[in-house]
């Protein structure tokens, strides 16, 4: 079998002053052209895992290997070598693109910085970019305050794929958009990854999104992956409880009818201490003794599950109560 | 004639807004919101739908008269249980509403709550101003009311300061600050943005248990389809400033009739498949650049010559009306 | 109503109607029609004042306080002396001093400032208290100590002495703002699109970060030339019969209250015209530095 793209062992960092580290003993694998969607709450550490990868956060231990060159704590040379094929694009396309410099000299801003591109070539190549990410071309002139939402997401899209990389960090590209516009966007990435082959590590609490573009997906709580597989597997039929909490949680676009048994996380109590074994204990409605213990990896129909009861005993779902039915009217 | 039977029409409905417009102060441009009309039976739930830029949560504040002072209602009627709240001179009656008659929480939970104050201390100045509670009998209602919001232990919670608590917490405690006083229509603006999908959902539980049981009715203005098909029994959908569709929810979300609703909701991702997304070509026009008619024209593929003059409402359904010229004479 | 087929703009091509009245051309006009007005007012004046003057500022004659008259537009002061020229030569001596100290004092501020900030630490924490040494030092005594070890009294040691007491405002403005910033996305954008560290700190962050520091620029101009009075007033600054704004107006203030107001009002006056100029001239950078202020302005 050939190396990955990108393969992570054990990686782990902490915020100073944090008892618990925000990413503990992460093992992600992306093969080439492919994307994995990373998903979790707020909080889950899934950004700060693509901070890491980035090298904009230095990992406490495990290991990264892009292209076979091991990323934590590696020296200037290897970052200025891996840097041009290792990009991410933010959430917030308000933020993330600098108010003060025009359109054309953000999307240059890589390809001088790497000195990849000959200088009067620059010029062609933003053209080629915006074209790539559909934007007409007397935009260069412009400043990010001038654009609407999508058409500085654009930007910064053409700005992370200025460099040729093999793998793009999607760090929540479309939450901050309207639908319409992130519909158009995830579009525009999956042409992208299409016509130019690169690979997604897509991070998203947002299942549904999630479903249109990844091909495997890792579901994170509290810095550990607790359910990892094809998307297909894990969306349709997530082995873990905290998946199946997340996918029962979502409101669908459509009024529901059928009365699925619904897995309800129990309220959080906001002043214990974290959890030694499974980090879902407290919120589990299927916790036992045992959970106190760290559970071990279970494949369950060719997923990857941390739990000590996968897949989820049927007969225990349906014991939970019925969902609510619309306590308003019809 | 006319004018007896519409007010007796109208008293068996909570609100009626007529024919409603907001535009800028002393300037010729185009009302940025115009022609809207919408009612709210009493114990009602109606979702206002809508992507940024489309006037949702300007039309929420100008029901409650809190529009920012260089926006003015240009023409319309707003009436509360029969009793015209519109215009400078119904200022008082509107003022004496807000509160008792209508609550509104906005999208940011932290905006609404003042960070220097215990959270307690903010719901019992509401109860003892509206509600003519004592200092003792006020901590044991709010105590009460925290309670039915899903708070294990409200005593705690009212003793902390907004900071304290975390983003599904302190919308929960918005909300019930927002309910303290009964109000007969709630505007919940976003109510769920921001928020993790399992929090959300909870949250919104609570909230539907809590109008449910006051009786109250509730407009739930939100960019978010989920979130309307989860708690609304109508649905208005606006795009620029303008309502173009109005209908029963199941109906509207499954048999979507106007252009705009028809892409909004191709533009929703779905856990169940994999499907193409499709997204709205070009976006919402800016208020400085108003077509004259159908305001979805340049985005819309079903374009045609008489749209530039503003199509009336064409009934789709039972009370489901489309305001779009591709229903005429059907 | 009109009947016009409404033919749907190719979407993208629709939005950018500012396109067409943007940035060179805004540049242009606000350097022609405001800046460029009042900085050129300035400068000119204050190179071409001495010639414009019409008697020699030092030579003083026995019509002393007299008041304002057509020979003596501003009136003369107690030793006799023209006003007027006196604050026409005063400019060339105030503005110099004024900005070469405030530009001292910013160019050096916000560079501690903005790298104190961004590499934090102990550094930060080094580099802060050393500017708290200097703020806590009182400017006359920092002025008297000066010219007892190193310098001369004169204008080299006021442009010193005024550039470094103002140094820390400008560190801790830019601090403030670096750090507020520093953890942006498009600062984190920077980093990943190859650029270094210096790179990402004067290059994307310190741009942006420039606002409170223009505006305190202004602030600080108009200071310094008070503190050139206070200086000169102590000896250590302007040396008389040197024409300065500051020690014309302290020279002049015991003539208020016996009814010669003349001698330090229109020194004052200039005074006041400068810290105006200087304040328009700030904002005016603002505008230009920061694009979304430009388009505000034009709106």
């Amino acid at each position: 079998m050939t190396e990955p793209l990108l393969r992570i062992n054990d990686l782990t960092f902490g915020y100073p002053g944090q008892e618990q580290p925000a990413v503990d003993g992460v093992d992600l694998m992306i093969s080439e052209g492919s994307s994995l969607g990373l998903v979790g709450e707020s909080g889950s550490g899934k950004s700060t895992l693509g901070r890491c990868l980035l090298g904009l956060l230095r990992p406490s231990g495990g290991t990264i290997l892009f292209q076979g060159n091991s990323l934590v704590n590696a020296k200037r040379s290897t970052w200025r070598a891996v840097r041009p094929n290792l990009q991410i694009v933010f959430q917030d396309p308000q933020t993330s693109l600098n108010p003060l410099l025009r359109v054309e000299t953000i999307i240059a801003d890589p390809l001088r910085s790497f000195g990849t591109t000959p200088r009067r070539e620059i010029k062609d190549r933003v053209a080629e970019l915006l074209d790539l990410v559909e934007l007409s071309p007397d935009m260069t002139r412009a400043y990010p305050h001038q654009l609407s939402g999508g058409q500085r997401q654009r930007v910064a899209i053409a700005r992370a794929l200025a460099s040729h990389p093999s793998l793009v960090v999607l760090d929540e590209p479309t939450s901050a958009l309207d639908v319409s516009v992130g519909a158009k966007i995830l579009h525009l990435l999956m042409d992208i990854q299409n016509k130019l082959g690169t690979a997604y590590l897509f991070i998203s609490h947002d299942l549904a999104t999630m479903r249109q573009v990844t091909d495997t997906i890792s579901v994170m709580l509290s810095g550990k992956i607790v359910e990892s597989g094809p998307a297909e597997n894990v969306l349709l039929r997530p082995q873990h409880p905290y998946s199946r909490a997340l996918l029962d949680a979502i409101l669908a676009p459509r009024p529901q009818v059928a009365a699925v048994p619904r897995l309800k996380l129990l309220p959080q109590s906001p002043n214990q201490s974290p959890p030694l074994g499974c980090r879902l204990v407290r919120r589990c409605p299927f916790a036992e003794e045992r959970c106190e213990e760290p559970p071990p990896l279970t494949e369950v129909f060719g997923a990857q599950v941390a739990c000590w009861l996968a897949p989820i005993p049927e007969d225990r779902m349906s014991a939970l109560r019925k969902p609510d039915t619309k306590p308003a009217g019809s | 004639m006319v004018e007896t039977l519409e007010s007796a029409r109208t008293t068996d409905q909570l609100l009626t807004v007529e024919d409603l417009a907001v535009g800028l102060v002393n300037s010729e441009t185009p009302a940025i919101i115009e022609r809207i009309q919408l009612t709210v039976p009493r114990r009602t739930v109606i979702g206002v739908l809508g992507e940024s830029g489309s006037g949702k949560t300007m039309m929420s504040l100008a029901l409650l008269g809190l529009l920012s002072p260089e926006l003015a209602v240009r023409s319309g009627r707003i009436r509360f249980e029969g009793n015209d709240i519109s215009g400078r001179e119904n200022r008082r009656a509107l003022e004496a509403l807000r509160g008792p008659g209508m609550a509104m929480v906005s999208q940011q939970p932290t905006d609404c709550l003042n960070p220097i104050m215990h959270v307690g201390t903010q719901i019992e100045r509401l109860l003892r101003l509206h509600r003519g509670f004592s200092r003792r009998d006020a901590h044991e209602e709010a105590a009460e009311i925290l309670t039915n919001f899903g708070f294990a232990q409200p005593k705690a919670v009212l003793g902390a300061y907004p900071h304290q608590l975390s983003g599904g917490m302190a919308q929960r405690a918005v909300l019930a600050m927002a309910l303290a006083c009964r109000p007969k229509l709630l505007i919940a603006d976003e109510p769920t943005t921001g928020l993790d999908v399992t929090t959300a959902s909870e949250v919104l539980d609570y909230m539907m248990q809590v109008i449910a049981e006051s009786e109250a009715s509730a407009l739930v203005v939100t960019h978010d389809v989920g979130v309307v098909a989860k708690v609304t029994d109508f649905l208005v959908v606006m795009h620029a400033g303008h309502i173009v569709e109005r209908g029963p929810t199941a109906e509207v979300l499954t048999q979507p009739s106007h252009p705009y609703t028809q892409g909004l909701l191709a533009s929703v991702p779905t856990v169940a498949a994999k499907a193409e997304l499709i997204g709205i070509p070009g976006q919402v026009p800016s208020i400085t650049d108003y077509p004259p008619g159908c305001r979805f024209v340049d985005r819309c593929s079903f374009a045609e010559s008489r749209c530039s003059t503003l199509p009336p409402d064409f009934a789709v359904g039972d009370d489901h009306v489309s305001r779009c010229w591709l229903h005429e004479g059907k | 109503m009109s009947q016009g087929t409404a033919a749907p703009d190719p979407p993208l091509a629709r939005a950018p109607t500012f396109l067409k009245q943007l940035p060179l051309r805004t540049i242009l006009n606000a350097l022609r029609h405001r800046i460029g007005i009042v900085l050129s007012i300035v400068v000119l004046f204050t190179l071409i004042a001495p010639l414009l003057a019409p008697f020699d500022p030092a030579s003083t004659s026995s019509d002393r306080l007299a008041s304002p008259s057509w020979t003596h537009l501003m009136g003369t002061d107690n030793f006799g002396r023209d006003i007027l020229s006196r604050v026409f030569h005063g400019a060339r001596q105030d503005m110099f001093i004024a900005l070469t100290a405030t530009a001292m004092a910013l160019s050096s501020g916000t560079f501690v400032g903005a790298v104190s900030a961004y590499v934090g630490g102990w550094s930060d924490t080094v580099l802060m208290r050393l500017i708290d040494v200097v703020q806590s030092f009182p400017m006359f005594i920092m002025a008297l100590g000066l010219v007892a070890l190193v310098l001369s009294p004169g204008t080299q040691t006021m442009i010193i002495v005024i550039g470094v007491i103002n140094i820390p405002i400008f560190a801790r403005l830019m601090r403030a703002e670096v750090l507020a910033r520093k953890s942006l996305p498009y600062v984190d954008a920077a980093r990943a699109s190859g650029n270094s560290s210096a790179k990402v700190l004067f290059y994307h962050l310190y741009p942006n970060s420039m606002g409170p520091v223009m505006a305190q620029s202004a602030v600080t101009l108009a200071w310094a030339i008070l503190d050139v009075a206070a200086l000169s007033f102590l000896g250590v600054g302007v040396t008389p019969p040197t024409a300065e704004w500051g020690v014309m107006v302290s020279e002049g203030a015991p003539f208020m209250l016996t009814g010669e107001w003349w001698v330090s009002f229109f020194p004052g006056l200039a005074i006041a015209l400068a810290v105006f100029a200087f304040n328009w001239v700030s904002d005016e950078l603002q505008d230009i530095v920061d694009p979304r202020r430009r388009v505000l302005v034009r709106m």
